[in-house]
């Protein structure tokens, strides 16, 4: 049974798993336009609803998606909050089919056929949000990426 | 023995200047001079292009697609004929199989998408409206380079000399 409530508010902070080196460039010390960008074949893309869920949850949840993948590596934590998104002109959403804590951003921009770009005009669109989210995004370095648990302080 | 990977005398494709393929109000302007890569940075290109291209799904971990061999070699075939005019962008897979192609500078910012079959680009000025252009994946040209080129990277003007001259009379 999943406690937390289905509405979500705009104070809400929710959180995305960071994966090195997509999301993320060292260079320029700053969130890429991917770490916002949604799965295939959806307008979606996964979060934590960190204000219930908490950090080491949160973590956990990176470490455990990152682990999946086949090039990448967990390296923290991009936190938002809910009006952020609103700002951006994106959605947030409960999906606790996938995990109770589990919200889907939603950006309202039908995908692209797989393999294929969208057009111009809404890539355009797309990129502003993203732009948006990951200006307002405040990313949490993780120092201990390899270990159980947010040793950092509290988001 | 295998063909050089980049053709630097390789005359343009102007397949952009095809009216069906030019909207009204896109104006070009012809570079001056190239901004292009240098022929060193060439191999690099295609070397972080091939790093990127990972054939198996799932590279981020939030279940993207692989990038289909097809769409590699779009991207290749398309950013040397970009290259010609525009400096090395950031390259980027992306969770729907494309490849992206990123630049920016205190001008704006200009994005090329390269699919299996189609490619999406737009320069975004800082002052002016952006430009669009979409397409077939073979129909990336330099005159996409030159956009990038003129309004994101574009040259001085000419100066005069700054330097001042002084008679001393206390010598």
């Amino acid at each position: 049974m999943c406690e937390i409530p289905v509405a979500i508010a705009d104070d809400e902070k929710i959180v995305r798993a960071i994966v090195y080196p997509f999301h993320v460039d060292r260079k320029k010390k700053k969130l890429k336009a991917a770490a916002f960008k949604s799965k295939p074949g959806t307008d979606e893309v996964s979060v934590v609803r960190a204000t219930f869920k908490g950090a080491d949850f949160c973590k956990a949840k990176g470490r455990e998606i990152a682990a999946s993948s086949t090039k990448g590596e967990y390296v923290g934590l991009a936190v938002l909050l809910v009006c952020q998104v609103h700002d951006a002109g994106s959605d947030v959403h409960d999906s606790r089919n996938v995990y109770c804590g589990h919200a889907h951003i939603s950006h309202g921009i039908i995908a692209p056929p797989p393999n294929e770009p969208l057009p111009p005009d809404q890539q355009l669109a797309l990129d502003k949000r993203l732009e948006m989210l990951c200006d307002g995004a405040a990313f949490h370095a993780d120092p201990n990426p390899a270990e159980d648990g947010w040793a950092e302080p509290p988001f | 023995m295998a063909e050089p990977f980049f053709c630097i005398t390789r005359p343009p494709t102007l397949s952009l200047l095809d009216k069906k393929a030019v909207p009204a109000l896109v104006y070009f302007m012809p570079s001056r001079g190239s901004h292009g890569a240098m022929y060193a940075e060439l191999p690099a290109v295609r070397r972080a292009i091939e790093d990127n291209a990972f054939v198996e799904p799932n590279w981020d971990g939030y279940g993207s697609l692989g990038i289909k061999p097809e769409t590699k070699e779009n991207a290749i075939q398309g950013i040397q004929n970009v290259l010609l005019e525009a400096p090395v962008p950031d390259i980027t897979p992306n969770p729907n199989g494309t490849l992206s192609f990123e630049w920016e500078t205190q001008n704006g910012s200009a994005h090329l998408e390269v699919g299996q079959t189609m490619f999406s680009f737009y320069v975004r000025p800082r002052a002016g409206d952006p430009i669009l252009f979409s397409g077939p994946a073979d129909q990336i040209n330099r005159l996409h380079g030159s956009l990038i080129a003129d309004l994101l990277f574009p040259r001085g003007g000419v100066t005069s000399a700054t330097t001042s001259i002084r008679y001393s009379v206390d010598v």
